[in-house]
């Protein structure tokens, strides 16, 4: 049996806020007190749900708007680019000049994507040693894992350095890569000896058909353009000055400006040969494709995970290319609502702490559930009372009451019945640990789970378990429901009854939905500032906080009987 | 802590060791069978050879690394023994690393067997396999020569033209290093 790891996610808000409703008149409400929302029990098993549902740890907050956020409710900001092989920072322009791979000598191995090493072919043949390090010679690319060596696709490399540059200008089986338009340009030069040039049906690499392509229906859209001239862009947007004309041209009635375009207009062609990115796919190379594969076998093709990872379209091993690492980013992110930053890390690489991290772990109280007394299997017995231990833990440096809501039976087909023994209850502050060492000497004795078994100590309803320092933890008594769904139909819930299918992925986890409130009372001043700050501070008042949202307990897996 | 055992230690196996055998003091060899060691090999402290079920025998210019367990570790069937089972037969310039489990019946030579990886049980591995860390062998797979296996059970065939003299000059100047840093100690291990 598969063993379960109670968890708790939290819900973001965001969601909630496209459906609410708010009546004419009413105040902006404040994001904390949504009372129109309360009625509702949020369904963990909603499709939408599985969005909003969020690990403590993955939530932010926005100490404006005092609001959890997730990652949909932010704003991402990109903060460096960099390689994560070579650390190198990449500067923004370059990534879009040049691309978002590195370019420098950061090369992955086509077969197995780990990290290729640059190694002389030399070396090789004399052994280990520090002596031959200053070795020159040719160099191959390494897989230092999988044995995967750019010989084998016939590439060596005279410098070892600079391997994107030296890469880009060879073709697999070690022939120097020539662009259709630098071989046009030397044809162009000997064309008394060629007198015919490059042929119609000339076949091009992809990067030169792409070239050709993108140059041909450029010039093809500038042409048809009207006024001409505008190019691409010219396009057909009001502001254009190519539509200003257009428009000019219907008020006076006579061809403002257009004289071009009507000469012009309908000579939009397509491209009929190789200068202009044509590529006439023929049997043949399908034939060549068959009688290559039955030549190097299954052994010689490449993988769907391998052929992904290739810049173009590749079948064969031998056709496979080492590939530049991706670049990765650092990200800032600001709340959509405010603008406000929540997290910015070091724009250095190196560097891995954070400028700012508003996490909301230090916000909002964590919510851990577990079993009160062990029981024998991992799985909850149907229609069998269990009790578990709900505990709370305030992270903030105030004390805070917390309002715990539990529907009396869980949403779903099967309701198993919920009850906080203690649903209302005061967390003291997180304040120092050895202040609490130091003034109370063990004054409240832990309780502990052999006492609890032994019965000496039962869970009474409305009052609390157990508390600490900034910690809470109250008696939750749970009867999971039967995951039966036969049975005379009287005994069956009115979901059943509708729809009597079998049991769903994961419908025995059995989840709990609870609206959790937390209120507090915070300085104001400190917050604010400005002159609101020194107003408040004449009050000497302090604020009142509170904030509220759904969160789900998983609890654990019902036995099916 | 170092623990001496007060027990008369096992028998011995037979053992049949070249001069230039680099032998740790405190390696494990064990067994009935004879365990045959070849020239300029290097045998690590605390690797374990065990001839309990079938001899071994062991090439030249090899590197067996710690904790490493080399032979059979469970009886060979009475079939394999009527047909002359040799038990595990590495050839020359093998790396065995450490925490790797070889009960191949062969091994070719210039094979890589990497840090905690298992050869299954009957296996043979051709010339100048690899096998990457962790990856598994299973017990009586013919490995064809220059085969990689790496990942999660994937097969390749190295192609790059690995020459195999290169190879075992190599690991040959790595037992002369291995030389100066093991305390050897063969004649504990000759009966
Ligand atoms: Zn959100
Ligand atoms: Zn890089
Ligand atoms: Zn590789
Ligand atoms: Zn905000």
């Amino acid at each position: 049996m598969t063993s379960f790891t109670p968890y708790t996610y939290f819900q973001c808000p965001c969601t909630e806020n496209s459906t609410s409703s708010r009546t004419f008149g009413e105040d902006l409400p404040s994001p904390t007190s949504d009372t129109s929302e309360d009625d509702r029990t949020f369904d963990p098993r909603a499709p939408r749900a599985a969005y909003s549902l969020h690990p403590l740890e993955h939530l932010l907050y926005c100490e404006d708007c005092h609001q959890i956020r997730c990652h949909r409710c932010v704003l991402d900001e990109i903060v460096t680019w960099y390689c994560p092989n070579c650390l190198f920072e990449v500067p923004s322009s370059s990534v879009k000049s040049e691309g978002n791979r590195c370019t420098r000598s950061c090369f992955q191995c086509p077969v197995c994507t780990a990290s290729l090493s640059v190694s002389s072919v030399a070396l090789a043949q004399t052994g280990l040693g520090a002596d031959i390090s200053a070795q020159a010679g040719p160099y191959v690319l390494n897989c230092t894992y999988c044995q995967w060596s750019s010989k084998e696709i016939g590439i060596q490399l005279e410098k070892p350095n600079g391997i994107y540059a030296q890469l880009s200008k060879v073709k697999n089986g070690g022939e120097p890569y020539i662009s259709a338009k630098d071989r046009r340009r030397e044809d162009r030069r000997d064309i008394s000896e060629s007198p015919k040039g490059p042929g119609p049906n000339e076949t091009l690499d992809a990067d030169s058909q792409f070239e050709n392509l993108k140059s041909f229906y450029q010039s093809q859209l500038a042409d048809s353009a009207p006024s001409g001239g505008m190019g691409f862009m010219g396009g057909y947007g009001y502001g254009s000055p190519g539509a200003l004309s257009r428009i000019m041209g219907l008020y006076t009635g006579s061809s403002f400006g257009d004289k071009k375009r009507e000469s012009k207009n309908g000579n939009m062609r397509e491209v009929c040969d190789s200068s202009e990115g044509l590529q006439l796919t023929s049997t043949k190379d399908d034939q060549c494709a068959i009688t290559r594969i039955q030549r190097v076998g299954w052994e010689g093709t490449a993988s769907t995970a391998q052929q992904k990872e290739q810049a173009q379209s590749v079948r064969f091993m031998d056709d496979l290319r080492p590939f530049s690492h991706l670049l990765r980013t650092k990200r800032s992110k600001r709340c959509r609502a405010c603008r406000h930053i929540l997290s910015k890390p070091e724009s250095k690489v190196q560097n891995t702490r954070f400028r700012i991290r508003l996490v909301a772990r230090n916000y909002i109280p964590a919510i851990t559930i577990q079993p009160l007394q062990q029981a024998p299997t991992s799985l909850l017995t149907p229609m069998k009372p269990v009790q578990f231990v709900l505990t709370v833990k305030n992270p903030l440096f105030e004390s805070v009451r917390v309002n715990i809501a539990t529907p009396a039976s869980t949403p779903g087909r099967f309701a198993s019945k919920v009850t906080v023994l203690c649903p209302q209850f005061e967390i003291g502050a997180s304040t120092d640990m050895f202040d609490e060492a130091l003034r109370e000497g063990g004054k409240e004795k832990r309780r502990t789970k052999a006492e609890a078994s032994e019965g000496q100590l039962q869970a009474e309803a409305g009052k609390i378990w157990e508390r600490g320092r900034n910690w809470v933890s109250v008696v939750v008594e749970i009867v999971p429901a039967s995951l039966r769904t036969d049975g005379p139909e009287f005994m069956k819930s009115q979901q059943i009854q509708k729809d009597d299918g079998p049991l769903r992925e994961d419908e025995d986890v059995l989840e709990i939905p609870v609206f959790v409130r937390v209120e507090w009372e915070t300085d104001a001043a400190h917050e604010e500032s400005g002159g609101l700050a020194a107003g408040n501070k004449e009050k000497e008042l302090k604020e009142k906080r509170e904030l509220a949202y759904w969160c789900v307990i998983g609890v654990g897996r019902i036995a099916q009987d | 802590m170092r623990r001496t055992s007060t027990m008369p230690s096992a028998p011995k196996p037979p053992t049949t060791l070249s001069s230039s055998t680099v032998i740790a003091d405190n390696a494990s060899l064990s067994g009935t069978h004879t365990i045959k060691i070849g020239s300029n090999t290097a045998i690590h402290p605390r690797t374990k050879l065990f001839s309990g079920n079938a001899p071994i025998t062991i090439g030249n210019y090899c590197i067996l690394s710690e904790r490493s367990i080399t032979g059979y570790q469970s009886a060979i069937p009475d079939a394999e023994k009527e047909r002359g089972g040799g038990g595990v037969v590495i050839g020359n310039g093998v790396v065995i690393e450490v925490g790797a489990v070889v009960e191949a019946k062969e091994v070719g030579d210039g094979c890589v067997i990497e840090v905690n990886a298992r050869i299954g049980k009957g296996a043979v591995l051709g010339e100048h396999c690899r096998v990457s860390p962790l990856c598994i062998v299973a017990p009586e797979e013919v490995v064809p020569a220059y085969t990689v296996i790496y990942g999660d059970g994937l097969r390749r065939l190295d192609r790059s033209g690995v020459k195999g003299d290169v190879k075992i000059d190599m690991i040959g100047r790595q037992a002369d290093v291995l030389r100066r840093l093991i305390l050897s100690n063969p004649a504990k291990f000759q009966s």
